[in-house]
C-alpha cells in the first residue's frame, strides 16, 4: 500500500516535471549569404555559391534539411553535402555548396525560387517543438549575351631566389560568363630605394579563369637580379586600361632558401594560321587512311572472287 | 875630346857598380872585409803624407729628395757615396749642414756647423751610407747639405774637398722636405637611409708648394679605423678629390645604407697629401659618427581585407573575427616597425576621415584603430637588413555590421580597410595603405528571445480554443538584416487523433481567436518586418502570438508537434524599411 502511494507520488511528480519542460529547440540559426544570384548565366554554364550555415556554440546535434522550391528549374541546382545531413553536437559552422548547372538548351529567361534550410533537434521532447530555418532566395537569369568581365581581388609579388623568374600573382574573380584573364601584366623593377629603374617588362601569357570562379593567374618575368631587396610595380590591364596597380617590395634570396617555385605553364599560340595548318594536316591524314582502307578492301575482294571462280571451274 | 870624357865616365860607372856589388856581397854575407870606402852610409827617411780620401762616387741622395719626390716628415733622407783612400785607411761619409768639416784622430769627423749625419767607418773603395730622419724641426721645404769623405787614421786625418752636387739629376743638395697636412676639424650631416648626399667636411691646412706647385690633400672617410695611406682597408664611406688646402675644407658625400637603423653610425676620417703623407693628430683617424634619421614606415603592397573575398558573418548576436593583412616597410629595417601599427575599417560611404579615431567607432559601419600584430606568415622580418614585416589585424565585426550586397540599404556601398603603420615615432597616417573594397554579405539569422522560445498551450479542454492569441515567441534579428518569417507546422500527435496544424493560429498582436491566421503544413510568409539590429544595444525582435483549438471529442492526453519558423530576408526597397539610422 505504502509502495503504491509512493508510485503515485512519483508519477505525478514526473508528469509535473514533464509539463514544465521546455520543448527542445535550436537557440539560433543563420546563413550567409542568403541568396544564389546570377544574372549572367550562359546556356550550359556552371557556377557554385558557397553558403555558410551557423549556430551558437555548444548546441545539441541537429538534422539539417533543405527543401527546394524551384518552379520550372528543379534540376538546375544541387547542394553539397546533400539535401539532408546531420550537424553533430557542438559543431557551429557548416559550409554548403550550391551547384548550378544550366542546361545547354536553356532559353534566355528569369528563374526565381528558394531553398529552405531547417535544423531540427534530433531528440524531440516536450509539447511543441520549434524548428528554426532560413530561406535562400534564388534569382537567376539566362542570357545568350557573352559577357567579358572580371575583377582583380589581390596582387602579390613574392620573394624569389637568384636565377628564378619574378612572378606576379593576380587573384582574379571572373564575373563574366566566358573564360577570362587580364590582357597584359606590366612589371617595373626598381632598386630598394625605389629611385632607379632597373628593368621593365610585360607579358600577355596569362592563364584564363573559368566563368564565375576565382583563381590565380601567374605572370612570369625573366629579369636577372642579385641578392637584395627591390621594389616592383605591377600594372594589370583590361584591354588598354590599367585596372590595378601594385607597388611592393620583394626580396631576392640565396639559392636553396625558399620552397620550389611554381612552373611556368606553356602556352600554345593558337593563331589562325596554326589552326588552319593543323586542320589541313588532319584532313589529309584522314583521307590517306580512308584510301588505304579502301585499297585493302579491294584487294581482299579480288582474292575472294578468284577463289570462288576456281571452285566453280573445278565443279564444271 | 868628347869621346875621351865619355869613355872615362863609362869606366867610373863600371868601377862604382862593381864596388857596390862587392860591398853588398860582403855586407850580406858578413864577411868582414874592409873594403876601402868608395861611398859612405847615408841615413834615408821619408814622411809619407796622409792623403785625404777622394770620392769615386760623389755623395748623393738615394732615393732622390727633390721637389717632385720630397722626403716626408718622419721618413729618412739617405746619403750614399764611395771613396778611395790612397793610404788604405777607412773613411767616413760626413753630411754636414754647412761647408765645414773637422777631423778627429782615429775617429769620426765632426761638422762644426751641425751634421745631418756621419756614417760608420767604411773601407777604402767601399760605399758608405748615412740617413737622417726628417722631424718637425725641419719647417722649411728644402735644406742644403755638404758632403765630405774623411779618413780614419791615428795621424793627421784628412777630409776630402766638399762635394754636394750629387751624381745625376736632382740627387744633390738640397734635399726636399714634405710636411704633414693639418686636420683641425671635421663635421657631418644627418641623413635618411639611402640618402646619397650626406656630406663629411674636414678642415685642413697644407702650404707646401713644392717650388710653385701647391700640394693637394684628399679626405678619406673609412668605415673602420684602418687606412693604409691610399685606401680604407676595412671599407670606405667616401673620399674627396685631391684639392689645394692652404687652408681649406675638403668634403665628400657618403651614401647611407638602405635599410639602416636610426641612430649614430661611426666613421673614421683620414687626410693624406699628394706625396702620400698622412696628417697626424687632430681629427685624423678619430672616431666620429653621423646620424641616421628615424624615418616613418609605409605600406608595401595593397593590404588585403578578408583575402579579397566577400565577408560572411557567422556568429548570431555576437562578433565574427575577420582579418586585414598587409606588409609594412621601414627604411630603418623591419625591426623598427612598432606594435602600435593599427587598422581602420569602414563603410565606404562613411569615409576614412570619419573613421580614424577611437571615438568614431560605430559597429554598424566603422571600426577604427583596430590593433595589429606582427605576423611572419604574412611576411617574415628576417633582421636588420630586411625592410618589410607582415601585420595582421583582427576586426571583430558585430553581427549587425551593415551588409552591402543586393537588396540592402547599403548595396551601393562596400567595405574597405586601411593599414596604418607605426614605429617609435608614432603612427604614420600619411603612410597608410588602403585595401581593395569588398562586399559584406547579408547575414540572415534569427533567434528566439529567452522566455519567449516555446509554444506551450497548457491544459485545454476538448471542444475549446484559445480566446485571445498569446505572445509565445519573440523572433530576434540575430544577423545584419531585417527579418520576415515563414511559418509552418506539423500535426500534433498523441493518444487520440492527430490535431492538424490548421488548429493553430498566429498573429502579430494579441488578437481574438477568429482574427488569427491558420497555421499550414506548408511554409507561409508572415511579414514581421523585424528591424535590423544595431541601433539600440539589444537585438531587435518582433513577437508572434499563438493560439490552438482542440476539436470536440479529442482524447485527453499529451500531444506533441513541430512548428517551423523560417527566417526570410526582408528585402530593403525604401529608406527606413529596416528602421536603419540614416
Amino acid at each position: 500500500m505504502e509502495l503504491n502511494k509512493l508510485k503515485i507520488v512519483l508519477a505525478v511528480l514526473c508528469a509535473a516535471i514533464t509539463g514544465l519542460l521546455k520543448p527542445l529547440i535550436a537557440g539560433a540559426f543563420g546563413i550567409s549569404p542568403p541568396h544564389i544570384i546570377n544574372d549572367r548565366l550562359y546556356p550550359g554554364a556552371y557556377f557554385e555559391q558557397q553558403i555558410t550555415l551557423s549556430r551558437p556554440a555548444g548546441e545539441a546535434a541537429v538534422n539539417c534539411k533543405i527543401d527546394f522550391n524551384l518552379p520550372g528549374f528543379e534540376n538546375w541546382i544541387e547542394v553539397e553535402p546533400g539535401e539532408e545531413f546531420a550537424i553533430p553536437e557542438g559543431e557551429r559552422i557548416v559550409k554548403i555548396k550550391a551547384k548550378v548547372n544550366v542546361p545547354k538548351n536553356a532559353a534566355p529567361s528569369y528563374k526565381k525560387g528558394n531553398l529552405r534550410v531547417t535544423v531540427a533537434p534530433q531528440q524531440e521532447t516536450g509539447k511543441i517543438n520549434i524548428v528554426l530555418g532560413a530561406q535562400i532566395d534564388v534569382d537567376l537569369a539566362v542570357t545568350n549575351e557573352k559577357i567579358d568581365d572580371f575583377a582583380v581581388r589581390q596582387v602579390k609579388i613574392p620573394d624569389i631566389e637568384t636565377g628564378w623568374k619574378i612572378i606576379v600573382y593576380s587573384r582574379i574573380e571572373n564575373t563574366g560568363n566566358i573564360e577570362n584573364a587580364p590582357d597584359k601584366v606590366l612589371l617595373k623593377v626598381y632598386d630598394s630605394g625605389h629611385k632607379n629603374l632597373i628593368k621593365a617588362a610585360q607579358t600577355s601569357k596569362l592563364q584564363k579563369i573559368k566563368p564565375f570562379q576565382t583563381g590565380e593567374t601567374l605572370a612570369f618575368f625573366k629579369i636577372p637580379l642579385e641578392v637584395g631587396q627591390y621594389w616592383g610595380e605591377a600594372q594589370i590591364y583590361k584591354g588598354k586600361d590599367v585596372i590595378w596597380e601594385e607597388k611592393a617590395i620583394f626580396t631576392v634570396r640565396e639559392s636553396g632558401t625558399l620552397p620550389p617555385q611554381p612552373k611556368e605553364p606553356r602556352f600554345v599560340n593558337l593563331n589562325k594560321k596554326t589552326v588552319i595548318a593543323a586542320a589541313i594536316t588532319g584532313i589529309l591524314f584522314l583521307v590517306l587512311i580512308v584510301y588505304f582502307i579502301a585499297e585493302f578492301a579491294k584487294k581482299r575482294s579480288k582474292k575472294r572472287r578468284n577463289i570462288f571462280s576456281r571452285i566453280l571451274r573445278k565443279k564444271r | 875630346m868628347r869621346k875621351k870624357i865619355k869613355s872615362a865616365l863609362q869606366f867610373c860607372e863600371k868601377f862604382i857598380s862593381g864596388w857596390t856589388i862587392l860591398s853588398l856581397f860582403f855586407t850580406m854575407t858578413g864577411i868582414g872585409i874592409a873594403f876601402p870606402a868608395i861611398a859612405d852610409d847615408a841615413a834615408t827617411s821619408v814622411n809619407v803624407d796622409n792623403d785625404a780620401p777622394s770620392f769615386s762616387v760623389a755623395p748623393h741622395e738615394d732615393p732622390t729628395s727633390d721637389t717632385t719626390t720630397p722626403t716626408n716628415m718622419d721618413a729618412n733622407v739617405t746619403f750614399k757615396a764611395t771613396a778611395t783612400d790612397t793610404n788604405g785607411n777607412d773613411w767616413y761619409l760626413a753630411i754636414c749642414k754647412s761647408n765645414a768639416i773637422a777631423t778627429s784622430t782615429d775617429g769620426a769627423p765632426t761638422c762644426p756647423g751641425g751634421a745631418w749625419g756621419i756614417s760608420n767607418a767604411a773601407s777604402s773603395t767601399a760605399e758608405a751610407t748615412v740617413a737622417y730622419t726628417i722631424t718637425s724641426g725641419e719647417a722649411d721645404e728644402s735644406y742644403a747639405w755638404y758632403g765630405f769623405a774623411c779618413d780614419k787614421t791615428a795621424g793627421n786625418s784628412q777630409c776630402s774637398e766638399m762635394s754636394n752636387t750629387g751624381t745625376s739629376g736632382n740627387n744633390g743638395s738640397p734635399f726636399a722636405v714634405n710636411h704633414r697636412p693639418t686636420f683641425s676639424a671635421v663635421s657631418d650631416e644627418a641623413g635618411n637611409p639611402g640618402a646619397t648626399d650626406v656630406t663629411i667636411t674636414a678642415t685642413t691646412y697644407d702650404d707646401d708648394d713644392d717650388d710653385g706647385s701647391q700640394d693637394t690633400v684628399s679626405l678619406y672617410v673609412c668605415k673602420t679605423a684602418a687606412f693604409n695611406g691610399s685606401s680604407c682597408t676595412g671599407g670606405e664611406w667616401c673620399h674627396s678629390d685631391p684639392a689645394v688646402a692652404p687652408p681649406g675644407a675638403l668634403a665628400c658625400d657618403l651614401t647611407v645604407p638602405d635599410p639602416q637603423a636610426h641612430g649614430e653610425v661611426n666613421y673614421y676620417p683620414y687626410l693624406v697629401d699628394s706625396h702620400s703623407l698622412q696628417a697626424s693628430g687632430g681629427q685624423h683617424g678619430s672616431t666620429q659618427s653621423y646620424t641616421v634619421n628615424d624615418v616613418v614606415p609605409t605600406i608595401s603592397s595593397t593590404p588585403s581585407l578578408n583575402g579579397g573575398a566577400a565577408i560572411s558573418l557567422s556568429n548570431e548576436k555576437t562578433t565574427t573575427d575577420i582579418y586585414l593583412t598587409g606588409v609594412v616597410t621601414d627604411d630603418n629595417s623591419c625591426q623598427d616597425i612598432h606594435a602600435s601599427t593599427t587598422a581602420d575599417i569602414w563603410l565606404t560611404s562613411v569615409g576614412h576621415t570619419a573613421c580614424n579615431q577611437t571615438g568614431e567607432a560605430d559597429n554598424n559601419d566603422c571600426y577604427p584603430r583596430v590593433s595589429c600584430s606582427y605576423d611572419a606568415a604574412v611576411e617574415e622580418c628576417t633582421g636588420a637588413t630586411d625592410k618589410t614585416g607582415g601585420y595582421k589585424c583582427t576586426i571583430s565585426f558585430q553581427y549587425y555590421a551593415n551588409p552591402t550586397d543586393a537588396n540592402t540599404a547599403w548595396s551601393t556601398d562596400s567595405w574597405t580597410g586601411s593599414l596604418v603603420p607605426a614605429d617609435g615615432q608614432g603612427v604614420n597616417e600619411g603612410g597608410a595603405g588602403d585595401s581593395a573594397t569588398i562586399t559584406m554579405n547579408s547575414f540572415l539569422a534569427l533567434s528566439l528571445e529567452s522566455g519567449y522560445d516555446a509554444i506551450a498551450y497548457g491544459n485545454i479542454s476538448a471542444g475549446s480554443h484559445t480566446t485571445t492569441l498569446e505572445e509565445k515567441t519573440r523572433v530576434e534579428a540575430a544577423g545584419n538584416v531585417s527579418l520576415d518569417v515563414s511559418l509552418s507546422g506539423t500535426s500534433m500527435t498523441g493518444p487520440g487523433a492527430d490535431i492538424t496544424a490548421d488548429n493553430q493560429k498566429y498573429a502579430a498582436t494579441g488578437v481574438a481567436w477568429a482574427s488569427g491566421t491558420d497555421l499550414s503544413g506548408s511554409p507561409a510568409p508572415f511579414d514581421l518586418n523585424t528591424c535590423k539590429s544595431g541601433y539600440t544595444g539589444t537585438p531587435e525582435y518582433k513577437p508572434v502570438y499563438w493560439g490552438i483549438n482542440i476539436p470536440a471529442g479529442q482524447v485527453s492526453g499529451a500531444y506533441t508537434g513541430t512548428n517551423t519558423i523560417t527566417a526570410v530576408k526582408n528585402n530593403w526597397v525604401n529608406p527606413d524599411d529596416w528602421c536603419e539610422v540614416p
